[in-house]
């Protein structure tokens, strides 16, 4: 089985990120928040989950959380009491970012929402990551399957029957992960040459509609091609489809590449010009029947070789092919080992995990995942002690309950 | 003629937002690439998408395009010429980034690769978008959303139990990666903020795909624990997936802890100690209940027992979130003008900045819809414009 070379857990501090430097207290959770900071700490930030004193309740909810915590210290603060909120306020004195998913008026009301930090941290980039990002946050959950839902992306989603098709992926949430790093980034730009921080706000719902990108454009004046187009449950061109293949697995085509429809027919026993209202002089045309014709005929052809025989032929033909390959196969993939896109990291509780690794590659500052996930409060006594809070006083706010 | 000198004078205002002053010269074409520059243009910089004279190859989709190219100047140029290449070097001799979704042997053979722009200007950012990567078994073979999402295994994780393979609707690998190339490159701004220093930066498309499985892991014991989406894709489990009610739409329930999850069971008239009896006899107990209510009286209902719920709207409804008014006034949805489809509406500002909002101000361009605009920004002349144009180097659009 191949090993993963780079990236994995690596505390030496060799492989420095673009982020090395910035501090970011992250109070969010969930999956958007996290995974938002799990980038900011591969990519060098020190970030600094703050959570109840039981702990982040989605730590029991969540064993992704192995995964989206890792290489982040972990202080457990009790905001609702006073002593704690000090605390928080040092903590925020020498924070860069702050990124918070609380509901509007929680956070208000624990005196941390942004009117009531920005005038005492003026440099501070602020990030609100809500359900909806406006009033429907007050009384509609934003929690990700509900926001999909709602959005009409279950309704999107193809399957084997009509209606909405549940996301197995917590679509919105990946999506607003990204919003709100591209948000933060984004102002700690404006703060390179303003000095002054912000407030940035995006949700999931932002997240489906990134995820609409490429379907959701209106115009008084379509043309037809603009009028035909639907990224969403449609009719699959055969030239774009999954087949199956002699030992059951399947295979995903893709022929949009130049050339790539001839090459495939040519490998596969068709004669390309049999298909004209189908496929004419490079393009793709709309005759259905025709296109069904072809996608009879190549499914028959696919049925006589494995799966994997199948892959390797296309790939010397140069057409686009993906090996539809079980959930989770991932983790031994030689592709994705060669690429450091899988690392392994050493947990104390689970031994050395392979999980997902850094996807982005830098020349220059490549990042590290700088070990597992922390348990709650597990740097609690280290970050008090670099805030200048003292053994005794750590003592008592112990307590207190404020830590 | 009057609609040109209108848009003129718009592209005549500054940009605003966090990104202003930034300029990134894109050559990505289809929609990965794209998306990654249009995000950057929503927050304020100034991107020039540079095409092949016969345009990118993605034109021809056109609502697709649209979705992905806003607030772009288009600029014609064959890079296979000589002077073609000249004129790449001085738009990224003046630029902040360069990103590209060439293979790596056909920038390098352009003479576009990271080598050459450093050369040109050593505090380039520049994002090189790959399929698979650039090392391995797999370097050199392209690919395509559906190939990344079987390859990685969300398509059988989006199949449900049992099911042949599905692809997640919208084109998440393309989209994602997007996201991630813009996220990667304003990390390397941050770092070049600090430093000075730009550098080279790799974002392969395979490993979206694995940001997607991130949810998962692998212990010398076994997998960690997984979701699987059940046969009728319905959801993942009893208290997290969607239900079928009386008039045929469905109910949407998520439920992650247990006080929740028992007012659910109480909702529906169920005992709430039967929480964790066995997920299937439980959803299974589940159902019938659900088809006894339209879907409005469950929501209602489970509402008002604190249940979270939501309705999950059929095929077709993301499209009316466009003639929400609140979107359109909130700037999540924007409206402006088009040359050729007149009025066009998208989807807008997905990021709100509180003391740097952007505007967006232009909409998909015209294939060399600027490149004599830009040219004229480089000081040639109408004259030279004018040769180079007719030696296929540039291409302008017709006025």
């Amino acid at each position: 089985m191949p090993e993963p070379t780079g990236n994995s857990a690596d505390t030496s501090h060799g492989r420095r990120g673009p982020l090395e430097g910035l501090t970011v207290v992250d109070l969010t959770w969930g999956v958007a928040g996290p995974v938002a900071t799990m980038f900011m700490a591969d990519y060098g930030a020190e970030v600094i989950k703050v959570e109840p004193p039981g702990g982040d309740p989605f730590r029991a909810v969540l064993p992704a959380y192995t995964v989206w915590q890792r290489g982040k210290k972990s202080l457990t603060l009790n905001l609702k009491s006073d002593s704690a909120r000090s605390v928080f306020r040092r903590l925020l004195a020498r924070a860069d970012v702050m990124l918070e998913s609380f509901a509007p008026d929680a956070a208000r009301r624990l005196g941390i929402d942004y009117p009531s930090l920005a005038a005492d941290f003026p440099r501070l980039v602020y990030c609100s990551i809500r359900g909806y990002g406006d009033e429907r946050d007050t009384d509609h959950p934003g929690y990700d399957a509900l926001v999909q839902a709602g959005a009409g992306l279950f309704g999107e989603q193809g399957g084997i029957r009509e209606g909405p098709v549940f996301s197995y992926y917590p679509l919105a949430s990946y999506a607003a992960a990204y919003l709100s790093l591209i948000g933060v980034m984004s102002a700690l730009h404006v703060r390179s040459r303003s000095g002054a921080g912000q407030r940035v706000e995006t949700s999931l719902y932002d997240g489906v509609l990134a995820h609409f990108a490429l379907q959701l454009s209106q115009a008084e004046k379509p043309t037809a091609s603009f009028r035909a187009y639907r990224g969403s449950k449609r009719h699959v061109p055969p030239s774009v489809d999954s087949y199956q293949c002699s030992d059951g697995r399947y295979l995903h085509i893709h022929t949009g590449a130049k050339g790539a429809f001839e090459r495939l027919c040519e490998l596969v026993g068709l004669d390309a010009k049999e298909f004209p209202g189908y496929y004419k002089g490079r393009h793709f045309v709309g005759d259905r029947e025709q296109g069904e014709r072809f996608r009879q005929e190549l499914a028959v052809r696919f049925r006589t070789r494995p799966m994997m025989e199948w892959v390797a032929a296309l790939r010397e033909s140069d057409v686009a092919v993906g090996p539809c390959l079980e959930a989770g196969a991932g983790f031994q993939d030689e592709q994705a080992l060669a690429m450091d896109i899988i690392a392994e990291v050493a947990d104390a509780r689970l031994g050395m995990v392979r999980e997902s690794g850094l996807p982005i590659k830098y020349g220059a500052t490549p990042g590290a995942i700088t070990g597992s996930a922390p348990e709650p409060g597990a740097d609690s006594e280290q970050i008090l002690r670099s805030l200048g809070i003292e053994a005794s006083e750590f003592s008592s706010l112990r307590a207190l309950g404020a830590v | 003629m009057e609609h040109n000198g209108d848009r003129r004078q718009i592209s005549a205002e500054p940009k605003s937002g966090p990104l202003a002053g930034i300029r990134s010269v894109d050559c990505g074409m289809f929609a990965a690439g794209p998306y990654a520059a249009m995000l950057l243009s929503d927050l304020g910089a100034e991107v020039i998408k540079v095409e092949p004279p016969e345009g990118d190859t993605m034109r021809p989709t056109e609502k697709a395009f649209a979705g992905v190219q806003r607030g772009k100047r288009s600029m014609a140029l064959d890079l296979k010429t000589p002077e073609g290449l000249q004129i790449f070097y001085q738009l990224a001799a003046r630029a902040d980034i360069v990103q590209h979704n060439l293979r790596l042997e056909v920038a390098e053979r352009l003479g576009i690769g990271y080598g050459r722009v450093r050369e040109v200007n050593p505090r380039i950012i520049y994002c090189h978008g790959t399929g698979f990567g650039s090392k391995g078994p797999l370097r050199r073979i392209g690919g395509f959303e559906m190939n990344y999402q079987a390859h990685g295994g969300l398509e059988s994780a989006q199949a449900g139990e049992g099911n042949s393979p599905v692809l997640i609707c919208g084109a998440p690998m393309d989209l994602f990666t997007a996201m991630q190339a813009a996220s990667a490159i304003l990390m390397a701004l941050r770092w070049r903020d600090e430093t000075g220093h730009g550098q080279y930066l790799e974002i392969p498309q395979f490993a979206t795909a694995f940001v997607f499985e991130s949810q998962q892991y692998l212990t010398p014991a076994g997998p960690g624990p997984r979701f699987t989406l059940d046969s009728q894709q319905t959801g993942l489990g009893p208290f997290y997936r969607i239900y079928e009610t009386k008039d045929g739409r469905w109910i949407c329930v998520s439920c992650p802890d247990q006080q929740s999850q028992e007012r659910l069971l109480s909702a529906l008239e169920i005992d709430p100690g039967a929480r964790s009896r066995e997920r299937a006899a439980l959803a299974h107990e589940m159902e019938p209940r659900f088809r006894t209510r339209d879907a409005d009286a469950w929501l209602q209902l489970l509402r008002s027992s604190g249940v979270p719920c939501e309705i999950a709207e059929e095929t077709g409804h993301a499209e009316k979130i466009l003639n929400d008014p609140q979107a359109l006034e909130r700037g999540r949805v924007v409206e402006y003008e088009h040359p050729v489809y007149g009025r066009l509406r998208q989807t807008g500002h997905l990021i709100r900045f509180s003391a740097t909002p952007a505007r967006i101000d232009r909409p998909p361009p015209l294939c060399g819809e600027h490149t004599r605009e830009v040219m004229r920004e480089l000081g040639y002349d109408a004259e030279q414009i004018a040769a180079l144009e007719s030696k296929n180097v540039i291409r302008c659009a017709q006025d």
